[in-house]
């Protein structure tokens, strides 16, 4: 009977990923810290809305971790963010689709080996996306001031999303 | 008529139960000693699955010993969906970065702070042999197993200061509810 999961009810879906090169110079507070909001394929429908239940976050570099204090902003259609490293400036337009923001504490970061840290929250964020939209843009703001990334660091992640 | 669907077109739960570790005696004597960060389970323990979607939403942990001393201590469960070799008995955890990408999630098991009051985190179970006590605690862990045989490869960290575990088993049952 598993074929009338996600068809009567919810499923449940995990997507990585990637906040892409990151700026090796320091950011400030309140700084965009990718270039561009990242796509999440979030929604089985048009219009159609879901929880985000868990997202997962993972630092790897060759230097020091930075484990940073991040807000996760969730828009529900496309939006352009200011540039990756200037300061956070949404428009009105803009936050007429928000969906929500997620904060990641430093706190919340565990290192796990050499290089290695991850970072683990249950937001249980409510989204629906927009009428045209199947996918979520989330945009990484850095919340503290002086976090500078050694060339080659990442940081990717999953989401788990249970989808309406 | 509406039960035969629960559990059909809806969730239903489950209960998967096993042997996470098994502390030893070093020597006579003396007991496993771990210190912070250091790992726990010999590798990854592997806990298949009846299903790939779900929750875990509470895990019960019961210790056993046949000799008196069992110690309340905190740990880390990590859940992963890859085995992980990195995880070495005794030595401190060393994740890398390819291990952390099959991350589940992680269960942070307190003494005196998962329960109140504080210092009663484990049950002590009836004072006969085997000494035996438990825990329980609720969490929230929704999980995507990428397999067409789901395992949930477990590894166990110390995150107190320094404990010496004397000869006992310690079980974990995990109460799934499936998708």
């Amino acid at each position: 009977m598993e074929f009338y999961t996600g068809k009567t009810g919810q499923d449940r879906v995990l997507r990585a990923f990637d906040f892409g090169t990151l700026d090796t110079a320091a950011y400030a507070a309140n700084d965009i810290l990718t270039s561009g909001a990242i796509s999440i394929d979030a929604a089985r429908f048009l219009g159609f809305s879901g929880v985000v239940e868990r997202i997962i976050l993972k630092e790897t570099t060759s230097g020091t971790l930075q484990a940073p204090a991040i807000r996760l902003w969730f828009f529900g259609s496309a939006i352009t963010p200011a540039a990756r490293n200037s300061p956070q400036a949404f428009t009105s337009s803009q936050f007429d689709i928000l969906v929500g923001y997620a904060d990641i504490t430093a706190a919340d970061w565990i290192t796990g080996g050499t290089g290695v840290a991850i970072a683990q929250i249950t937001p249980n964020l409510i989204y629906n996306c927009q009428a045209t939209s199947k996918t979520l843009y989330m945009v990484p703001e850095l919340k503290a001031a002086g976090e500078t990334f050694a060339s080659g660091a990442t940081i990717k992640g999953q989401i788990v999303l249970r989808r309406d | 008529m509406l039960n035969r669907y629960l559990g059909q077109i809806g969730q239903d739960r489950t209960v998967v139960k096993f042997l996470l570790n098994h502390y030893g005696i070093i020597e006579p004597g003396e007991s496993e000693r771990f210190t912070i960060n250091q790992i726990m389970t010999t590798g990854s323990v592997q806990v298949p699955l009846p299903f790939q979607n779900g929750v875990i939403e509470r895990v019960i942990f019961e210790q056993e010993s046949v000799i008196f001393g069992l110690l309340e201590h905190s740990f880390r469960l990590w859940m992963f969906q890859d085995t992980i070799t990195s995880a070495v008995r005794g030595a401190t955890k060393a994740f890398t970065s390819n291990e952390m990408d099959s991350l589940v999630s992680y269960i942070d098991i307190r003494n005196g702070v998962d329960f109140p009051p504080p210092n009663d985190s484990w049950f002590w179970g009836e004072q006969s042999v085997p000494y035996a006590n438990m825990l329980q605690k609720n969490v929230n862990v929704p999980f995507i197993i990428n397999s067409e045989y789901p395992v949930l490869h477990i590894v166990q960290e110390y995150t107190g200061s320094v404990v010496r575990l004397g000869d006992s088993e310690i079980f974990c049952t995990l109460i799934i509810k499936r998708d």
